[in-house]
């Protein structure tokens, strides 16, 4: 079954901090818009399938 | 600042080996990258390679609100993994076997879960996962090989560190 092989990594890229702040935040922005949008579809058709939980932990 | 414990014994066994990340640790870091950012280097420093699969970029980066946004999104899953493994034949027949593993219990199982778990099938024992949805892997089929807690501003997220368990 496992016969074969993951790709080996030779080199590993250390993550930048600054620019990765900068894009977390983008990404961040985008999590809120989907929370408000699924939240508002669960208002309308009260399907309750909301599975961005994060904005209630922060 | 702030660090996440790894525990030494978990790091050792997973030294030179990959770590197979759920669609939630991207959230998280988005929400604390700072923190986040810290966590991988370290496992990447101490030799191991970050790697997820299509199926979670897919979860992420849809519902995106914009272009911009989705390659903000894009760029981040890039930034910290060390490559995206790509499916083979045999991972589509591991999911098989795993349904049939799980029978009842895979009733709400999430269909990424089920290919990260065939991914844990394919390449043990070189391969663990991390994600907090705990719940989707249970114990009868994977083992839970390492906890690791992160304190937030309104509690605790757990993460379980997972192998499959067969042979």
């Amino acid at each position: 079954m496992n016969n074969m092989k993951l790709p080996e990594i030779k080199e590993k890229k250390l993550i930048k901090e600054k620019e990765f702040v900068k894009v977390a935040k983008k990404v961040r922005e985008s999590m809120e818009d989907e929370a408000k949008y699924l939240h508002k579809k669960k208002t309308e058709n009260g399907n309750d399938s909301n599975p961005l939980n994060i904005l209630n932990f922060y | 600042m702030e660090t996440i414990q790894i525990p030494s014994t978990f790091l050792t066994s997973i030294k030179d080996k990959y770590l197979l990340l759920d669609t939630n640790l991207f959230r998280d870091a988005a929400v604390r990258p700072s923190v986040f950012n810290e966590f991988f280097n370290r496992l990447k420093s101490s030799g191991v390679s970050l790697i997820t699969i299509d199926l979670v970029k897919y979860e992420l980066l849809k519902g995106s609100s914009d272009l911009e946004k989705y390659k903000a999104k894009e760029k981040l899953i890039n930034d910290v993994v060390d490559s995206i493994i790509p499916m083979i034949p045999q991972i589509y027949s591991n999911v098989h076997g795993l349904i049939k593993e799980y029978g009842i219990e895979g009733t709400a199982v999430n269909i990424t879960d089920l290919f990260l778990g065939a991914m844990l099938m394919q390449y043990k024992p070189n391969i663990f996962l991390i994600t907090r949805d705990t719940t989707d892997f249970i114990q009868r089929i994977f083992d839970l090989s390492s906890i690791i807690n992160v304190p937030h501003a309104k509690g605790i997220f757990t993460y379980g560190i997972y192998q499959y368990k067969g042979i």
